[in-house]
């Protein structure tokens, strides 16, 4: 809605066409109806037809619930978006709210909330802004369960551009991370369909938000030009030392590799896994089968751990070797006389020794 | 020492010894489980609040073991346990409510993920038996030694039958690892006729001043000998807190 001063019509209000006249204080204003002069893409579309959805919402809720928003509006003051502190209405409080609570997932809440839980900064430990890595780690533990991770991003254009805290948009909700780290490498390329380049200066906005809430209040900045190492050790990016189930190469059809998920942590080398093999044929005593070769656990070693059948609840206890540093094999063997039955199960964390 | 004073299946208070740091704790400890109780037959899992001050409110899978109060063979196996949300959670398996009252014995270190830190290697020191070999012998083991805990993962070529051997006590003297944990453990004894029994045969010993004891319940069924084995964590006493 664009809206034009207007001094030929002193005491008109009312519309006649694409044209609305209304009066506030001692100024009547004339209002045309507008479109969106650029090119719509998909994300434009259901952006601003979300938005729309929600607006008409707010005619729809009954009087005594728009006179919740209206008095948390007032008891607001100020109200803080992403692009600054404003005050409010009701009725944008309302579309603001319930805005980012459909962002996150969330239905439309027709009631104003007794309180607003503000969003809040983010803590982390170090982050890569590179072409091929854009990664958060060490991301503290939510303390609420509502609560997902909220991230803005704006690449410029040139290197003329600054102060671009108005043109963020969207990049990801989160509601979980994976032991502290983010990859927004896959939403940033979905969202921008290009690459970062080294030096090209990046906008980020982050927050914990709660997603009940739907407020935006405190937000972390981030301004910087990509590069290839972190931001905060300066070492170039690497991955995390574990095997999960698609980078298993396992040709032997006598059993299958239902589920594998191993990880080695800090010092002393300790390895957490989890694995469940199933096998038709009963009485093995040995899995073995490939990997990877591209797999992020280089490494030469073994586990003395325990295995349960998952049919028999017997115990056995299992020399579980990894020889992936320059070989690309991982082998079970069962080190008791009670051979694996038809699914096995191995887990739990033990140290990773070496073997040379 | 940790003290856990609720959880959600209608047990006592329980005193775990603890080793704690960001990334890595060691838990000891013996839990009572009463599977009669309303609060346990309706938990999908068992759960126990940590304290608040508690380092690690997430961990990735680690284990406990169920030694339950069957007769002869107090038959157990293990079970996930893990921390999640400042609770210590353990896998419900009811195989041996029937019995009675069972005990989860706790022997394990929890870690999180996401470490991108360097590794050390890890020396894997070699306790030495001081027992006549016919009675105890290694067939494999592996002992890790901190300044905090100790890891302890052995399969016996030879260890007692009860059968030829009697009930016990028995003592296996070690020579080579620390003296300062004290520890209740289950150590596996099935045997090879027992394959195609539920659960596995345990016995529980004690691990004090480098030393362990344990014995069998009776000896009129097979129990022990070869390929018996044990795998367990152990907070060092200097390590306590009150």
């Amino acid at each position: 809605m664009k809206i034009l001063p207007s001094i030929a019509f002193n005491d008109f209000s009312g519309s006649a066409g694409n044209v609305t006249a209304r009066k506030v204080g001692d100024n009547t204003y004339l209002s045309t109806r507008t479109k969106h002069s650029k090119k719509k893409t998909t994300y434009q579309a259901t952006t601003r037809c979300q938005f729309a959805d929600t607006v008409r919402g707010y005619s729809k809720i009954t009087e005594e619930q728009r006179q919740g928003w209206i008095s948390l509006a007032k008891n607001l003051g100020t109200y803080h978006t992403s692009t600054g502190k404003n005050s409010i209405t009701g009725p944008n409080l309302f579309v603001a709210i319930n805005s980012y609570r459909k962002i996150c997932g969330k239905p439309q809440t027709a009631v104003a909330p007794t309180e607003l839980k503000p969003s809040g900064y983010v803590k982390f430990d170090d982050f890569w802004l590179s072409p091929e890595h854009i990664v958060f780690t060490g991301l503290e533990e939510k303390e609420n369960p509502n609560e997902v991770l909220y991230i803005e991003m704006y690449p410029t254009q040139s290197p003329a551009e600054s102060r671009c805290w108005d043109k963020t948009v969207l990049v990801a909700i989160c509601p979980t991370t994976d032991w502290g780290d983010i990859d927004l490498t896959s939403a940033f390329l979905e969202k921008f369909g290009a690459p970062l380049t080294i030096g090209q200066k990046v906008f980020i906005k982050i927050c914990w938000l709660d997603s009940e809430c739907g407020y935006i209040r405190n937000y972390s900045l981030i301004a910087m030009a990509a590069r290839e190492t972190s931001i905060e050790r300066n070492v170039p990016y690497f991955p995390r030392a574990k095997i999960t189930t698609d980078q298993i190469n396992n040709n032997n059809e006598a059993y299958l590799i239902d589920h594998y998920d191993v990880e080695l942590s800090s010092w002393p080398k300790i390895n957490s896994n989890e694995i469940v093999i199933s096998h038709e044929a009963a009485n093995l005593s040995l899995f073995e089968f490939g990997v990877d070769v591209q797999t992020n656990l280089k490494d030469s070693g073994f586990t003395l751990q325990f295995a349960r059948d998952a049919n028999s609840y017997h115990i056995c206890l299992t020399e579980c070797n990894i020889q992936t540093k320059y070989d690309s094999r991982i082998s079970f063997h069962n080190r008791t006389f009670h051979t694996f039955l038809e699914r096995t199960e191995f887990f739990g964390t033990y140290p990773f020794f070496y073997t040379f | 020492m940790l003290a856990l004073n609720f959880n959600n299946f209608g047990g006592g208070i329980v005193s775990l010894k603890d080793y704690q740091s960001k990334g890595l704790c060691v838990l000891n400890g013996k839990i009572i489980v009463d599977p009669s109780l309303p609060a346990y037959i309706t938990a999908n899992r068992l759960e126990l609040d940590l304290p608040s001050d508690f380092k690690m409110c997430k961990s990735a899978m680690s284990t406990a073991i169920l030694v339950s109060n069957a007769p002869l063979y107090r038959d157990g196996t293990i079970l996930h346990c893990w921390i999640e949300n400042n609770k210590l959670c353990i896998e419900k398996v009811t195989l041996w409510d029937s019995y009675g009252n069972y005990e989860i014995h706790i022997n394990s270190a929890f870690v999180t993920r996401g470490y991108r830190g360097g590794f050390s290697s890890i020396s894997n020191s070699r306790p030495s038996i001081i027992n006549p070999p016919d009675q105890f012998s290694f067939g494999s083991r592996v002992y890790l030694e901190t300044d905090d805990y100790v890891y302890f993962s052995a399969i016996f070529f030879s260890f007692p039958y009860n059968l030829n051997d009697g009930q016990g006590p028995f003592t296996m003297q070690l020579s080579g690892i620390a003296t300062d944990f004290n520890v209740e453990i289950p150590i596996i004894v099935t045997d090879y006729n027992s394959r195609f029994m539920t659960g596995s045969k345990l016995v529980v010993g004690t691990f004090e001043n480098g030393n362990l004891i344990f014995n069998y319940q009776q000896d009129t069924s097979p129990m022990g000998g070869g390929d018996a084995f044990f795998n367990f964590f152990a907070v060092r006493d200097k390590t306590n807190s009150i």
